[in-house]
Order: structure tokens, then sequence, then C-alpha cells
């Protein structure tokens, strides 16, 4: 601590630090931390008689210290000469980013000028790349700090990328010139493959190809790692197995795929908790008995409870066909509880649907269509008491494999889902209503940049309900056959489902919403992010009606380690007003936990 | 009838007798009745006949009468020319004019006096055969004795007159070359007309090498010449073509008995270098001794001073016939070498000697008089005074073998050597010590060693071969507080020729890990930073390819085994508790790399459980990463004896896991990692297990990153199958962690289900809505338990 500062150095904090009041402690640390912005250095010890001038603390492991100043317990290593220290150290700063460092003798010791940190300047290629490797869509290697891992992840996602775009075993390599900062990258891509076949472990007690069901990829197909890989996720989260992941083995006809399968036990036990300022604290637990039979059917019981909702629901996925195959049958039978602003009710829904699902190369739909029972109670709303609904219905979602792909980190693709529910009165149901909605979600990633810079989404919803309001029966009409918005799924700008207020049912409704994010640029996962949501309704089938509805915002995304957190604040206003009780405007606040745009 | 035949014989013998001796008698008193411009003129019209050809433009013969046959002939010509073709060209004198007198003494004509003989304005050109398109001759020995010079016994009582020859011009032709010079001899005599002395000068140019050489020659006899006896001095001035100058004094004294003293100094300034010898010593018929002094300067660039003295050289003819004589020489040379430029952490403890002393002592059978066809076969042995460097010695001999026909050197030569030279560092704590504070130090944990070293260059040297070999033995022996470095290590410089000229250079041998142990420093498995500067990061500029000269691309290759001996190589760790054994037997060559490295049986503690590296064996290829590696961990519990077998290449590794009693892969995983069966393991547990077996299957474990799997506690360890990344966590102490892994592109990192750990998960589910509401992404922590 008795170090002299060196004249070159404007600030010698290491020397009074100890002595300094904690006030003085705090503006020491701010000044530290505002070094390099200032272009400032200072020194710091590293150990021994060894310091280190840099414009911001560089912090050595205790083995790299010992590598610099030696081992006090082991003889052979208590002497480092100082060449051999500088030629350790040296290779310490380089991870580090500093490549041209001085060292000084000093009547103290021995000062470390590590220099300034070298950038990355460009990123010349060589070899073979193919059309299709846009090097200039990554993001974060220009002008940043040069350092092994940097090549190495920059590696890394030249191969990735080749992995996905048909190469499946590129020989890629990085070097780099510390003066210039030049990175020259060479690339052989190796063959241009598809996907030959897929050899499956065989699991005790199912029929092969059982997993072939989750394929989101297609035999014949160019390879792309992102589909096996979101392959392997849906087998996970279906949790058929415990694992399935598959190894690819090139050759010269192509890439020919294993998969290795860790069965695991059949039955899966799930308690989650979850929040939102919605819904408040939520809390749901399932259990399942998974690989049912030869076809691995399924059976699941899973409950939630949240203020706003609860809900328990039997439900199974029952592979009836001899031959394993993406048909199958939903039978279902749920209980659920909503208690909302406008309406509290309570509903059982028993369902018997026939489901499909498949995949092209890029997409993935599913469709199911069938039965379903309905009876509700209504506690508190426009129509209380009892209805029963027998509906047949039918819903078709589509989603691109990279939507899905990015599900956690949202970044392109899209999807829609359309849905439809029939009931008529002269067919077991309380009144006559079909229900009809189609909404999707379409995200652009600005300059197709890999992370993100900028990612636009597009949203939307348009749902009505087909009802005679004349008719007497059409006061029996349950909230579940109406329509909301507001809150986090649409209207941000306005409590959940709080929309419409006057008259409070709405038959049809419309909403869009557009957001700019700004991603993966700003340290700690945060993510600020800008929108505007739209929504119009009708009180009549397919019919919209004044007032329209606007709540532009702002707001946040953390990608944290347990999840997305998004705050959002947005105002709502109503425009076209009829009268005063068609809504007010205000601010809302709203802190999610998983939801995304 | 018959007396008057004999008689008439007898008469006409007789008078024929009487004849002739009146007409000898005649010429001889009268010569001008023969040798007259009449008789000369006859003879340059019959001259043509045999070839030659005369000329001349005034001739003259004057006598002059002592008495009755008691004559002096003086011949005078001007302008005379001579041809003889095809090998006289021309031989022209301005004037020639030479004299002799004869008497007759007891009727025997003795020539009494000769001379004056005087030559001038002479000019000749001779045209020489080409000596390519003659024949070979047999070479005869040449005498290294000088030639008898001694009057015949005819001219014993005969007086001299000075004779004086001038040649102004000699041109002589041979093929392409043309040599051009002047000759002049001058005998003089004395007042009593005895040859006293004679001046030979000589000039000539157009030699090759030589561009000029001047030579003269002062021969004087104390019995004129009569006696055999003679001294000579003689300078010899040269110029090379290449502009250099040699330059020789010889002063000899022959006596009657043909005993040779002479003392030769001789030098040579060419170019830089400059180079005398002088010889002084004695020859006769059957021995030749002599002292040999002598120095040179700038004799190579690497060799700037070379001195001879004390040498004693004897040359003494063998058998009583035929020219076989034996050469002794004794000789102390100082060879003062140019100072090899060697790094500066090098100079600080070994300054390689600009002075070696070397004694040489050499007994050769060789001819006596000089005959380059003559064998020579014998031996030479140079030692090496020892040399003290600052903290390195270094001394030794070479015996070398000789035997070969000089004129065919280098063919047909067998020269072999014995080469025995050595250094000496004895305190390798004063290298350490000098090279402390240099920027090349002995490195830790070398530097804490003490002990010796030795280099030797030791072993034979043959030649003619394809190539010479020049053996290097290397001994250590060092030791530490830990430590111990003992390498034997024979190594071959291989010099290889095409003809004489060296094509190649190269190393082969053997070194030998005798024993070896090192200690490394104190480390942690999870937090070993990287001790080397990345190779892909270029700090400098590529060094700009010079263009080779022919001798600087000189091919270099070597061929090395190193391997460990009777003790494996033994490294001592903080991560172990015991010595890591290893053995090396390791080949090197330009081309390839070969053999192995094998850890072999220790104990270790893998998975929190004492277990046994039973081998680890890496079969070395290139590139290094292609090496093929095999080996066997063994960790037993209770229950379960676990083998994990590695095989395949370096980069990427193969983990076999098998038990006893036999268990499924994950349940083996699960025993490894947690002490008991897959099936008793909860949801998060048993997602590690299935990463860590999807990983091991898809090989993306590093020999590292398995180490430190099976010797750190795991938290979580997470595989991307599709993108071969690792990621895990480990514990490194209570309530810290650690997480490790392949980085990459941030789409290896996007999953719906993010695993906590101990069963834990963050789901994030998208669930179509029943009521009709908008579908909306929620988010959960949960909790997982498969049974």
């Amino acid at each position: 601590m008795g170090s002299k500062c060196n004249q070159r150095i404007l600030l010698c904090f290491h020397v009074r630090y100890e002595k300094a009041f904690p006030m003085a402690r705090l503006v020491l640390a701010l000044l530290i931390l505002l070094l390099p912005a200032l272009g400032w250095s200072a020194t710091f010890p590293i150990c021994g008689d060894w310091r280190i001038e840099t414009e911001s603390r560089i912090r050595f492991t205790p083995v790299e210290k010992e590598f610099v100043c030696g081992s006090a317990d082991i003889e052979a290593w208590k002497r480092i000469p100082r060449a051999q220290a500088e030629y350790h150290l040296g290779a310490f700063l380089q991870e580090r980013g500093f490549y041209f460092p001085e060292f000084v003798t000093q009547d103290a010791g021995i000062l470390v000028r590590a220099g300034k940190k070298t950038r990355v300047t460009g990123i010349t290629v060589t070899g073979s790349p193919p059309a299709t490797l846009r090097i200039a869509h990554r993001r974060g290697v220009r002008r940043q700090v040069l350092t092994p891992s940097l090549l190495t992840n920059f590696e890394g996602w030249v191969r990735s990328q080749l992995q996905s775009q048909g190469y499946p075993c590129p020989t890629v390599t990085t070097t780099a010139d510390a003066r210039t900062g030049q990175i020259t990258l060479h690339v052989d891509p190796g063959l241009f493959s598809t996907v030959i076949d897929i050899a499956e472990e065989p699991i005790p007690g199912l029929k092969d190809g059982v997993l072939r069901r989750f394929d989101a990829f297609q035999i014949g197909k160019p390879y792309d790692q992102r589909w096996t890989a979101l392959t392997t996720r849906r087998v996970d989260n279906d949790g058929i197995v415990s694992s399935a992941y598959f190894i690819p083995r090139c050759s010269e006809d192509g890439v020919h795929l294993k998969q290795d399968v860790i069965s695991g036990k059949r039955r899966l036990f799930v308690i989650g908790f979850g929040a939102s300022t919605e819904e408040y604290a939520i809390i749901k637990a399932a259990w399942q008995q998974m690989r049912i039979g030869e076809l691995a059917s399924s059976v699941r019981i899973a409950g939630y409870a949240s203020y706003r909702k609860q809900r328990l629901r039997l439900d199974a996925a029952w592979y009836v066909l001899p031959t394993p195959s993406r048909w199958y049958l939903k039978p279902m039978i749920s209980t659920q509880r909503h208690d909302e602003s406008q309406y509290e009710y309570l509903s059982t829904q028993v369902g018997f649907q026939p489901a499909v699902n498949w995949d092209t190369q890029n997409t993935s739909i599913s469709f199911a269509i069938g039965p379903i029972s309905e009876f509700t109670h209504t506690y508190r709303g426009d129509n209380k008491g009892n209805a029963h609904f027998m509906t047949l219905a039918a819903s078709l979602a589509m989603a691109t494999h990279d939507f899905e792909f990015y599900d956690s980190d949202p970044r392109s693709g899209f999807a829609f889902t359309i849905a439809t529910s029939l009931a008529a009165r002269s067919i077991g149901s309380s009144t006559t209503a079909q229900r009809f909605a189609v909404e999707g979600e379409w995200l652009l990633n600005l300059g197709r940049l890999d992370p993100p810079l900028f990612v636009i989404g597009l949203r939307g919803r348009a749902a009505t309900t087909l009802a005679d309001r004349g008719n007497a029966a059409f006061q029996r009409l349950p909230p579940d056959y109406q329509q909301y918005l507001g809150g986090a799924a649409t209207l941000r700008g306005f409590k959940r489902k709080s929309v419409p207020q006057n008259p409070k049912e709405a038959l049809t409704s419309i909403y869009t919403g557009v957001e700019l994010r700004l991603a993966h640029l700003l340290p700690a996962g945060i993510q600020p992010l800008v929108f505007s949501d739209f929504g119009v309704m009708g009180t009549k089938s397919f019919d919209l009606e004044e007032p329209i509805y606007w709540s532009p915002g702002f707001g946040v995304r953390l990608a944290s380690i347990i999840g997305v957190i998004r705050f959002t604040a947005s105002r709502g206003y109503v425009f076209y007003r009829k009268s005063p009780l068609d809504g007010s405007d205000g601010w809302r606040f709203i802190l999610s936990f998983g939801e995304e745009f | 009838m018959l007396k008057k035949i004999l008689f008439g014989i007898f008469v006409f013998i007789t008078g024929s007798i009487v004849l002739v001796a009146a007409l000898v008698m005649s010429v001889l008193n009268w010569p001008t009745l023969l040798i007259n411009t009449r008789t000369l003129d006859a003879i340059r019209g019959f001259a043509p006949r045999i070839g030659l050809d005369l000329s001349w433009k005034r001739a003259d013969v004057a006598m002059q009468s002592h008495g009755f046959c008691d004559e002096t002939v003086t011949f005078t010509f001007e302008d005379i020319c001579a041809a003889y073709t095809p090998t006289l060209e021309r031989a022209c004198f301005a004037e020639l004019a030479f004299g002799l007198r004869y008497q007759l003494r007891s009727f025997i004509p003795h020539l009494a006096e000769i001379g004056p003989l005087t030559a001038t304005g002479g000019e000749i050109e001779l045209a020489l055969a080409d000596e390519k398109q003659e024949k070979p001759k047999q070479s005869k020995p040449i005498p290294l004795a000088l030639p008898k010079i001694a009057l015949p016994f005819l001219l014993r009582h005969t007086s001299f007159h000075p004779i004086a020859i001038e040649l102004k011009e000699l041109r002589i032709a041979q093929a392409e070359r043309t040599i051009n010079g002047t000759v002049s001899l001058n005998v003089d005599v004395t007042d009593a007309n005895e040859l006293k002395d004679a001046l030979i000068e000589v000039t000539l140019s157009g030699l090759d090498p030589l561009r000029r050489l001047e030579a003269k020659a002062a021969l004087a006899s104390a019995s004129h010449f009569r006696k055999g006896d003679m001294t000579l001095n003689l300078d010899l001035t040269t110029a090379l073509a290449d502009g250099g100058m040699a330059t020789l004094h010889a002063d000899a004294d022959v006596d009657r008995d043909r005993n040779m003293k002479t003392t030769i100094d001789a030098s040579l300034a060419r170019q830089k270098l400059k180079a005398n010898a002088t010889f002084e010593g004695s020859l006769t018929d059957i021995k030749i001794f002599g002292q040999l002094k002598a120095n040179a300067t700038d004799l190579t660039a690497q060799l700037p001073k070379l001195t001879v003295e004390g040498c004693t050289l004897s040359l003494s003819h063998q058998g009583f016939s035929g020219n076989d004589g034996q050469l002794e020489l004794n000789c102390t040379l100082d060879a003062f070498v140019k100072a090899v430029e060697l790094p500066n952490e090098v100079d600080k403890f070994y300054q390689a000697p600009e002075h070696l002393r070397l004694e040489l002592a050499s007994k050769i059978d060789t001819f006596f008089h000089l005959d380059p066809e003559h064998r020579t076969k014998g031996h030479v042995n140079l030692k090496m005074v020892p040399v003290q460097s600052q903290i390195i010695s270094n001394g030794g001999t070479i015996d070398i073998d000789v035997d070969g026909i000089p004129a065919q050197f280098p063919t047909n030569w067998k020269i072999a050597s014995k080469v025995n030279i050595d250094f000496l560092l004895k305190r390798f704590q004063n290298l350490v010590a000098m090279l402390e504070n240099s920027p090349t130090p002995i490195p830790a944990p070398f530097n804490e060693l003490s002990g010796a070293i030795e280099l030797s260059i030791e072993g034979g040297i043959e030649y003619p071969s394809d190539f010479s070999r020049l053996p290097v033995v290397l001994r250590t022996k060092l030791t530490g507080t830990q430590q111990r470095i003992d390498i034997d290590a024979t190594v071959k410089g291989e010099l290889r020729f095409t003809g004489t000229r060296l094509s190649e250079v190269g190393v082969e041998g053997d070194v030998t890990l005798d024993d070896v142990e090192l200690r490394l420093p104190k480390l942690i498995a999870t937090s070993i930073p990287r001790f080397f500067p990345d190779s892909r990061i270029a700090l400098k500029n590529k060094p700009k390819e010079k263009k080779a000269k022919p001798n600087e691309s000189l091919p270099f290759h070597y061929k090395l085994t190193i391997k460990t001996g009777a003790k494996p190589i033994r490294i001592i760790t903080n991560l172990v508790e015991t010595p890591i054994p290893i053995t090396i037997d390791v080949q090197l060559d330009e081309d390839n790399l070969a053999g192995t490295i094998e850890v072999m049986r220790f104990p270790v503690e893998l998975f929190r459980r004492k277990g046994t590296i039973d081998h680890l064996k890496l079969t070395l290829q290139k590139p290094l990463a292609k090496s093929l590696v095999e080996g066997l961990a063994i960790v037993k519990n209770v229950d379960y004896t676990v083998n994990m077998n590695v095989v395949g290449p370096m980069e990427k590794p193969q983990f076999l896991l098998t038990s006893d009693p036999p268990l499924s892969q994950e349940d083996i995983i699960a025993v490894l990692i947690y002490g008991e069966p897959y099936s008793q393991l909860d949801g998060g547990d048993a997602d590690n297990v299935s990463s860590t077996s999807a990983a091991m299957a898809n090989r993306a474990f590093a020999l590292t990153t398995m180490y430190l799997f099976a010797s750190t506690p795991i938290q979580r360890i997470g595989y991307n199958p599709d993108t071969g990344t690792v990621v895990a966590k480990f514990r490194i102490t209570e309530g810290t962690s650690l997480t490790v892994g392949s980085g990459g592109s941030s789409h290896q990192q996007v999953g719906l289900r993010r695993r906590l750990g101990h069963g834990w998960v963050v789901t994030t589910t998208v669930e179509p809505s029943t009521d009709g509401s908008p579908t909306n992404a929620e988010a959960f922590i949960e909790w997982n338990k498969r049974y």
C-alpha cells in the first residue's frame, strides 16, 4: 500500500483506498467505473511487486498470480524469472484483449502497462464459403475486443450457421492480427447434405418410429441442425422419454442421424410457480402417465390456480392407429373458474377430438376437430345462470419452425391459429352460438442480424361470436362466448379484460399490436421496447362499432436466468367515445413473467 | 700377286689415313675451309629437307689462330631465325654471336674455351599440343632435390666466357591459351675464365591461374659448377588472376654429396588472406627434415587467423628402392576463429572460444619424392587444448585415419575420424543465476535444479559415404527438492554429400529420459488458465520469406527418438496424491510424429470416490489433434465397479462406460455422478445424467472437460446435442460455482425449458385458450419428478 504513484497516472486509488471514508470509497469506486470512459488509467496491484496500469481493473485468478509471482508452498515454483512471468502475464492479458503490454521496472517493482485493448476492425473470409453464409449478419464481432474466446465463439457461430444451411460437417478456422484487429476466417463447408435416414434406438415397450411424430425436419431435405434441436426439444417438452438426442454422421451420400434415447420413468409429477401483475401468484401441478401402450399414448391431470383463474384438467393423447402416426385422439375433461373484473363463471368441458399434426421442412401444422360438451355457470356478469353447449370445435394452428425454435428469444417467423366452435340450440345447447377466432403473430428481425438488434413484432386477433341477440336464449350466453380486450395479451393500456365497458357485452373484437424491441444491445439482457396496440369491438356478430381503443407504450424485456420478465407502461386512449362509460384514459403498468409479445 | 694386292691395299689405306689426317689437320688448322658462309648457306638450303627453316640476314664466320690447330671460331648472325614445325613456330634473334676455341692436346681435340655467347633481341614462338588431347602420361615422381648442375667431364678444363641470352619475347601457345614472357640468362665468369655464377630471370604472363610470374634465380658454385655443389637464391613473385600475390624466396645450399640445406619463405596475399610460411630444413637422398612455421590471416570468414608454430616435419625414405616415404608432422596449431554469434542469452554463459590450440601429431606413409599418384595412408591426431569459458569448459581430440591417392582426392579416399570433444557445464545453478534476468531465463520449475550437464561430440565420422555422421552425446544430472532430470541423449549430426558438396544436414538419434521427475505448480481444476498465447492471433508481421541463396537452402532433416528409460517420468501435482507416471516413446522427424505417450497406473479421486487411472495411452499422429487416445479409468464404490474406457482421436474421444455388475449407460453415469442408479434420481439429476449421456455419445467431452467433470462436484450439466456444446456448472466451494462450456451463437442457448438444477426448470408454456380469450405465454418455475 505504500507504493508510489506513477507520474503518468492521474489517480492512484489503491494507495489511499483502505484509509478512505465510506463516502470517499463510494466516490472512488464511481470514479474507477468512469475511468474507461474518461480514458484515464490507474494502477492496481497484481501480486508481489507486480502492478498493472489499466483503464479498468483486471482481476487475476489465484493460479494466474502464482504463475507471475511464484508459489509460496512449492519450492520448484517459488522463483519465477521475470521473463517467464512476463510471458505468462502476456498470455493472461491476451485472454482479456491486451496484446501489447509494456513491462517497466520501477523502484517499487514492475509496472505492467496493459495498453489498449485490440478491437476487431474487419473480417476477411477465405476458403469456399457458400453464398448463403452472410458474415455481415453476425453482430458482436466487429468493434468487439479481440480475444481467443471471441474467435472461438465466432468459429462456433459460423459452424452453426453452416450446419443450419445443409453443411453438417464444416471446417472453420480463424486467425487474427492483433495489431490491426483484422480477423481472417477460413471456411471449408464440406458437402451440402440432406438427411438420409434416422436410426432410432429402440425404446422398451414401444414400437419403432414412435418418436418420428416429433420430427421438425424431413428426410431427403437439407440438414438443418436447428430443426433436429427443435425435435429434441419437442420430445423433451412432451416428456415421453427423459432424453432423445441426435448424433449426426456425415457421409458422402448425406447425413445419417442416430437418435439415442434415455427412456426414464413413465410417470412425471410437476409442480410449478409463476406470477404476474394480472394474475398475481400462480401455482400449478401436473401428473402425467406416459408411454401407455406400444404407441406411447399419455394421460395427464393438471391443476392451475391463480387469483383470476383456477382449472383442473384431465386429458390424454391417445394414439389409436395400429402404426406410429401423428394422428391421435384428444379426450379431455376440464373444469375451470374465471374471476375477472367483468364476470365470474365456472365451466366444465368434456371433449373428444381427433387431432393430427405434421411438419414440412420449415413449418409445423396441427389440426383438431371434435365435439366438446360444455357446462357453464355464470356467477357474475351480464348473463348469470347456467348454460350448456354441445359444440363442434375445430382448430388449425400453423407456426414456422424458426418461430418455435426461438420461442424464448423471439426474433423471426410467424404463427397463427384459426379456431371455431359451433353450437346449436337444437343439438343440446342452451343457445345457438358459433365462435370464430383468428389470431397470429409475425416477427421480423431487421437486417437479419444475429443476435438481432431490432425486432419488429406484429400480432393480432379477430374474433366473433355468431349469435342472435334478439333471441331470448341469448341471455344465457356465458362470458367465454363474449369478447373482451385489455391486459398483457391484447390492449396493454387497459385493465385485463376490462374492454368493453359500455355495453359490457361484445360479440366481435379485433385487436392488433405492433412492437419494436431493441434486442441484444444493452447489458444484463435488458431489452427496451415501444409498442402500440389498437382494438375495436362490436356488440353484434361480424360488426364493429366505435369507440376505438389505442394504447401506445414502452417497456423493457429482461431475459433473466429464471425466464423472461417484461415490464410495460402504456396509456390507454379511447377515440370516438360515444359515452363516458366507454372507458377511460389512463396508464397501465404490467409486470409479467414468461410473457412475450 | 697377293703381295701386290696387299701392298696396294696398305698403300691405299695409309694414303687415305694420311690424306684424311691431312685433311682434318687442314680443316682444324684452317676451319674456314669447312665452316664459312658458303657452307652455312648450304646448310640453310639443306635444312628445309629435315623440316627446319633457317634464315638470317647476315652471317659471318671469323677465325683466329693461336697456333697449330689452336683456333678460335666465332659465328656472328644478324637477324637469324629458325622454325621447326609444328612445335617451334619461330625463333629469332636480332644478333647472335658465339665463339669457341679448340686445340689439339696430344693430338686429341679439346674444347678449350666456350664463349662468349651473346644472343640479343630474341623472339621465340612455340606452339604446344593441347594437353587434353594427349594421352595421359604416367606421371613420374618429381624429385624434391634440386637437379644436379655440374659441368660434364669433357668440359672440366674448358674455359668460359660470359654468356648473355636475352629473349625479349617468348610466346607459347597451347590450345586457347597463350603465355607471353621474357627470359634472360647471364652467366658470369671469373678472371680465370671459370663459371662464376648464373642469373636467370623469367617473366611470364597468361598462366592459369597465375596472371603474372616473375622468377629470378641466382646460381653460384664454389667449384665453378664442376663438382655439383651449388647455392641457389630463388625469388619468385606471382600475381594471381584474382588480384592476389604470392612470393617465394628460397635459399638452398647443396654440397658435393647432394645434401641440401634450405630455407624457404613463402607468402600469399589474396583478397583479405595473408599467409606466410617458413621452412628451414635439410634434404638428403633419404630424408627431409625441417622446421615449419606458418601463419595466415583471414583464411576464411570463420578462421581469421591460423598459426603453426614449432612444427617438426620429417619425411623419410622407406626401403631401399621405390618412392615410399613416411611423413611425420608434429605441430601446434593456433586457430583464431571468428566468435560465433550466439544469442545474447547464451553468450552470457558461454562464449565460443576464439582461440583454439590444437596439437597435431601425424604419421603418414606416403611418397618421398613428390608423386601425387602414390598411395598415402596414415594417422593424424588433433588434440584440443582445453578451453575454459565463463561456466563451460570444453576440450577434446580428433583422430583421423586417411588412406587414398592424393591425385584422386577426394575420390577413392577413406577418411575415418574419431571425435571426442566435450563441453561441460559443471554447475547448472550458475547458468540459472546468469540467465535469471535475461530475456530467456531458465524457467520454473527447472530453475530450481542443480547439477551438471555434459555435452560430448564423440564417435566416428567416416568418408567416403553418402553422408558423414557426427555423434553428439548429452547427459544431464540435475536434481531439485522434488525434481530430477537425468537425460542420456545420443544424437548423430548427419552431413550428406553430393560428390564433395555438402547437400544436406540432419540430426538423428535417441534421447533417453533416464530419470525425470517434475513438479507442476499448484493448480485448481476449475481454474486452469491459458499459459500460452493463442496461436491464431498474430502479434507481428509474418517475416518475409527471403529468397534462399543456394548455400542457405541447405535441406535439414531430423529423426529423433525420445523415450523414457527404466523409470517413467513422474509428474507431481497437487491434483493427485501420487506422482503421475508417464512413459514416452516418440519418434519425430520432419514429416511424421509417431510413437506413444502413456500415462501409467496411478490412484486418483474420480467422482468423489477412490479410483484408478489404469492407463491412458496416446498414439501420436500428425496433426496432433488426430492422435489416438486409449485409456481406462476404474471407479469403485460399494456395489459397482465402473470402467471408463476412452478411445478415439484426441480432439473427439469416445468415452465408453461398462460396469460390474452390468448396468445401462445412464445407470452407470448416475452411479458415477450421484452414487445411485438412474431410477433413484429426481428429475434434475436425471436430466444431468441424460445430458451427460448425450454429450458422451456425441463425443462432446474433451479429455480436459471429462477430467473436470470427473474431479469436480457437478451442480448441473447441459448439453445441446445438435451444436455439440456442453455447459456445465461446477460447485467450487460452498456457495460458489463455476459455469464452463463451449460458447457459440446465442441460439445455441435458446430453449423452452431452462434447467436450474435439482429438478427445477423454467418452462414457458403457450396453451391455446379454452375460453375464447387470446392465448398468452406464461413462464413457470417447475419442479419435476419422474418415477
